[in-house]
């Protein structure tokens, strides 16, 4: 396994729904693509913060606070970021992983990808990783993206 | 003209759902359904592969993707638009949704009237549609414990105000399958009434049509009569005289987990409730001027001793 790319990104929450992307080349012929994703932190841990956001949200969707104490409201501590990770190939969008587990280990391969991801040959050429900011409640995020190729054998 | 129990609304490991296509195919065919849909978010890859489990174990599965978007989740059924989810913006959602159309795919507004974000990551639907033509089917009931939430009657208002601006969208419960949820909340069931062999085609241009209702676990017969002619749930009929015939009963299956008593219907003429009738368990005759644009029924009693909805079927619409 061979190191491509990394990308590190600071994110705050100004940028919650936009979308992120970094674009990398493949210049030999991997058989295997290995995407190891990470954000953190993943909960907002302050209670009255998470509340506030809570009773904004209830009030903009036309609902009654009456009807959502904060002994309820505190059950949904701690509220958690939620990023997620789409992947194209030279050719097309090969998928997304919409999927809660802020460490998310990607395979892109011709037999065997991920659950999420369509399976494809590994082109060379320009490919990228879109980072989705579903949500961001914690003041800043960091985004942390190691891409390694994989030249051996693939098990199909 | 067969109704068929559906589930619209399903997901995979392919995004957040836990269960494999296998075990998905396994436990809907134990839940009675006679088709489900495979809508992951934003990635259709575990279509294929339920599409072939569902042919050997006589299921049908319609591919899927549910556009999981930043201003709202939006089903897309049938397999054949090609659209990247991430194009999709508050100011184009009209052309994308008309393209999914032209393409011959199923448009369903997914659970609108969630409170979404911080609890659920963009759940809530925050599109402003400026054309419902764009639109076939409106989740008007989703997930658990669907007949008390308060979501439900948003969303039951929000669809009949679309409805009775004359745009005919089919009411549809989507499960938002995730788990396998054995023993779990109270759900519901979308029927489908399919004229012809069940297929996918049949069966999306049947929501189209809006052949639908949704019920918790009541299973109904109901068609209207004009001029000696018989017309169903989502048809189109002449202004003036028009009789209504109905019946239900509780799904076998459905008794077995929950108790589920009908108690009465309601009919509504553009949205206003017009007639409450008690239910006897008998046949119900109602001769209805359709004098309006849509006429719509709704059946009511308890699940669990809780009042509530038990059906919202499709509209009758005047021509």
């Amino acid at each position: 396994m061979e190191k491509i790319t990394e990308f590190n990104w600071d994110i705050t929450n100004n940028e919650t729904k936009k979308h992120i992307s970094g674009d990398f080349l493949v210049t030999k012929p991997y058989v295997k693509l290995v995407f190891e994703c990470s954000y953190s932190p993943k909960y907002l841990e302050d209670a009255q913060k998470g509340l506030a956001m809570m009773r904004e949200a209830i009030v903009k969707a036309d609902y009654s606070l009456s009807d959502f104490p904060d002994e309820e409201l505190l059950k949904n501590m701690p509220l958690a970021n939620h990023i997620g990770w789409s992947i194209d190939s030279p050719v097309e969008l090969l998928g997304t992983k919409h999927n809660h587990n802020p460490n998310q280990r990607l395979e892109i391969s011709n037999g065997r990808s991920t659950p999420g991801f369509k399976n494809t040959p590994i082109y060379e050429g320009k490919w990228s990783i879109t980072a989705s900011m579903n949500a961001v409640l914690t003041d800043k995020v960091s985004i942390h993206i190691v891409i390694s190729g994989d030249e051996g054998d693939e098990l199909v | 003209m067969n109704w068929y129990r559906v589930e619209l609304h399903t997901h995979t490991i392919a995004s957040d759902g836990i269960m494999e296509p296998d075990e998905l195919i396994r436990r809907a065919k134990a839940r009675g359904y006679c088709a489900i849909v495979v809508t992951d978010h934003n990635t259709t890859t575990s279509c294929q592969n339920a599409i072939n489990i569902g042919k050997k174990e006589g299921l049908l599965v319609i591919p899927g993707i549910e556009w999981t978007t930043f201003w709202g989740h939006i089903v897309i059924s049938g397999g054949k638009s090609n659209i990247d989810w991430r194009s999709v913006n508050l100011e184009n959602i009209d052309d994308k949704l008309a393209q999914v159309q032209k393409a011959g795919d199923l448009v369903t507004i997914a659970h609108p009237k969630r409170i979404g974000t911080p609890f659920c990551s963009e759940c809530r639907f925050l599109y402003k549609i400026n054309d419902y033509s764009n639109v076939d089917a409106y989740e008007v009931w989703s997930h658990y414990d669907p007949h008390i939430r308060e979501e439900s009657l948003k969303a039951k208002k929000e669809w009949s105000d679309i409805v009775n601006k004359g745009f005919k969208i089919a009411p549809v419960y989507g499960y938002d399958w995730h788990t396998p949820d054995e023993d779990g909340p109270a759900f519901a069931y979308t029927y489908v009434g399919v004229d012809g062999e069940l297929n996918q085609d049949n069966l999306l241009q049947a929501i189209r049509d809006g052949h639908t209702y949704m019920s918790m676990g009541v299973e109904i017969d109901a068609k209207v009569i004009q001029n000696g002619k018989e017309y169903f749930l989502g048809d189109s009929i002449e202004k003036g005289e028009a009789t209504i015939e109905l019946s239900a009963q509780i799904a076998e299956d459905y008794s077995k987990q929950f108790e589920v008593e009908i108690r009465g219907l309601r009919v509504y003429k553009d949205g206003k409730m017009f007639l409450a009738k008690k239910w006897s368990g008998e046949e119900i005759k109602l001769d209805l001027e359709f004098n309006c644009k849509n006429v719509r029924i709704e059946l009511y009693g308890t699940v669990d001793g809780q009042d509530c909805d038990l059906a919202i079927m499709g509209p009758i619409y005047t021509k």
